[in-house]
């Protein structure tokens, strides 16, 4: 089995690397020179250029983590299952970036640190549950990993609607419907989009690389001891029964 | 402080933690 990325791989993660260090760059010099103070909030309002981004950078690589667990289940290739697991990591740590700046918003817009309104609520759920990916699929170790760790992508997609759908279906939404924006706070708002959308893509590509190493690594182990490594070791193997490694 | 600052200052802690954790996963599933 070839578990080996491609040559252009690398090339391909430094050119990502450079344009989102560039574009989150042109990001926060807008966001300290151009987009101007709010009225009402004052600064404090300039969270939202690191919020909005990350919360939709979270659905993006989760909605990918769907989209590549369906493939898994239907082709049975392991790099799909290392492209979903890369994805939904990533997606976890912008979803903390979103739950770590929220509050820092709600305790000056609504001068409360949390409130359970649809949106908050909804998202919490939604960290939680992905966060729940991990632990499953980091307790499992044999091929059931990857067929358990896909339905659950599939299953936990169904709460992406729900965050995003949350402040029209339920009232007593704090966050709003339609926000009115200068110019100048909307050019921001979307090159902010941008770079962290171009950062995700970056991470991913690197992270990726990480699940490609793991798998060359087991590819060596079944090498060396067939029958064993695919399936765990024996279970009296001092280093247990996942031979020590540390699984994604 | 500022909340924008405090926010602005966990964003680059959360994901200098998350790429020093992923650099040790990399070298560790190398070695």
């Amino acid at each position: 089995m070839n578990v080996s990325y491609p040559s252009w791989w690398r090339p391909l993660g430094r050119a990502l690397w450079g344009a989102a260090f560039l574009l989150l760059a042109v990001s926060a010099w807008m966001i300290l020179s151009k987009a101007p103070i709010e009225v009402q909030m004052g600064p404090v309002q300039k969270i939202v250029y690191v919020h909005v981004p990350s919360a939709i950078a979270t659905l993006l690589a989760f909605g990918f983590t769907f989209a590549c667990s369906i493939a898994y289940l239907t082709t049975k290739s392991w790099v799909w299952d290392a492209m979903a697991a890369s994805a939904c990591e990533l997606g976890l740590v912008f979803a903390t970036v979103v739950m770590v700046t929220g509050p820092l918003w709600a305790r000056s817009a609504w001068n409360t640190w949390w409130t359970w309104e649809p949106r908050l609520t909804t998202f919490l759920i939604l960290w939680i549950l992905y966060a729940g990916y991990h632990v499953v699929r980091a307790s499992l170790h044999s091929g059931a990993k990857r067929t358990v760790s896909s339905i659950l992508g599939i299953v936990l997609f169904v709460n992406l609607p729900i965050v995003w759908m949350s402040i029209q279906w339920w009232r007593g939404s704090l966050h709003p419907q339609k926000v009115t924006m200068t110019g100048d706070m909307r050019a921001t708002l979307l090159e902010s989009m941008l770079a962290w959308i171009v950062f995700l893509a970056a991470a991913f590509v690197t992270r990726l690389r990480l699940e490609w190493a793991r798998e060359a690594a087991m590819d060596r182990e079944s090498e060396m001891a067939p029958g064993l490594a695919r399936h765990g070791r024996d279970p009296r193997d001092p280093a247990g029964p996942a031979g020590g490694r540390v699984s994604a | 402080m500022n909340y924008a600052i405090i926010a602005y200052i966990a964003v680059v802690v959360i994901w200098s933690v998350y790429f020093l954790w992923l650099r040790q996963r990399l070298r560790r599933a190398r070695d």
